[in-house]
């Protein structure tokens, strides 16, 4: 169950990642310019760095939910 | 319960800022709008009546952008006659401005290029504790190009398609050097049907790879944008930064018919 909930917590924190890297690399942003799929590609799915966090990410959420204290079983 | 809220709020305000602060007035195609509104109401000093001021001020100024027709008619000015029909036209400014039965309906004619103000003051006897209907709209109608700004109404969202054709041009070029990529801002015409133009996404550049080549011919673009007004009033649209254009690298298609509420 940690793993499924690790998994979570990471696809999140990477998603969140992913969109500010998105906008930090893509700016500065002007009214009535269109950002073009071929550069969103390129950023993410075809950049290798981009699965290396992502998998980095499962592993830290991994981390987080396995460190977390349970309840002493009486 | 409290804090998902403020989440949702902050999270709100944050998407708004995301809008650029000058995008209303770049979203105008043939000529751009600076009007505001301002309501004032107050309790008169005999406390049996309320003062309620209704205004509305600002200018217009014209455009005149140049888009590629195709290689037989060239480059072509679509606004040139609108743009000269302004100066002679007139604009007028009709306010509502009613508190229970006193007020009404009230406009004012004037020269269409210049500032004006138009302002409205309307003292009503009211009794206290007896809770009284309001209404207030400002509305703006030029003799040349119709209704203007319309202070009324609601907020309105649409997810707005418009088919862009390139103009060649490259300007903010940057290497992606993780794979191999050049990615330029590549300047952008609109390409819609008479009847869908001006749109209400109206793509100036567009984000895209240019190496390796090709550099894209066309985009088919869509953009999430907002209006205020009622339908038929609802320029201009203010669209998000984070417009998704699709790259095209066919010949050149016919105009398509893009978003356009008018």
């Amino acid at each position: 169950m940690w793993i499924l909930k690790g998994s979570l917590l990471g696809v999140g924190l990477f998603l969140v990642g992913a969109i500010l890297f998105l906008i930090a690399t893509t700016g500065p942003f002007r009214a009535n310019r269109a950002i073009g799929l071929s550069v969103i590609t390129g950023l993410t799915i075809h950049n290798p760095l981009f699965w290396v966090a992502f998998f980095a990410s499962l592993m830290i959420g991994c981390a987080i939910v396995g460190s977390w204290p349970t309840a002493a079983k009486v | 319960m409290k804090s998902r809220i403020v989440f949702v709020f902050i999270f709100v305000v944050a998407c708004w800022l995301c809008f650029p602060c000058n995008a209303g007035a770049q979203q105008g195609y043939c000529f751009n709008t600076y009007f505001s509104t301002y309501i004032n109401s107050s309790v008169g000093s005999d406390h049996a009546s309320v003062i309620q001021t209704v205004q509305v001020s600002g200018n217009i100024s014209l455009n005149n952008p140049s888009v590629w027709a195709g290689p037989l008619t060239g480059w072509i000015y679509p606004c040139t006659s609108q743009n000269n029909a302004m100066q002679s036209a007139s604009h007028t400014y009709k306010i509502t401005n009613l508190v229970g039965s006193t007020g009404g309906n009230y406009s004012e004619a004037a020269p269409a290029l210049n500032y004006n103000t138009y302002s409205i003051t309307i003292t009503a006897p009211v009794t206290p504790g007896t809770v009284y209907s309001g209404s207030e709209v400002e509305l703006i109608t030029c003799s040349a190009a119709g209704t203007i700004f319309n202070g009324g109404g609601g907020l309105y969202i649409e997810v707005a398609y418009t088919r862009a054709v390139s103009t060649g041009a490259q300007s903010n070029c940057y290497w992606n050097q993780k794979i191999t990529q050049e990615v330029c801002d590549i300047s952008a015409q609109v390409w819609c049907t008479a009847a869908s133009s001006p749109p209400d996404y109206p793509v100036a550049a567009v984000s895209s790879q240019v190496y390796p080549p090709p550099a894209p011919n066309w985009w088919e673009t869509f953009d999430v944008c907002v209006a205020y007004g009622s339908p038929g009033h609802y320029r201009p649209w203010l669209c998000s930064p984070f417009g998704l254009a699709l790259e095209q690298y066919t010949a050149l298609p016919a105009p398509a018919i893009c978003t356009y509420n008018p």
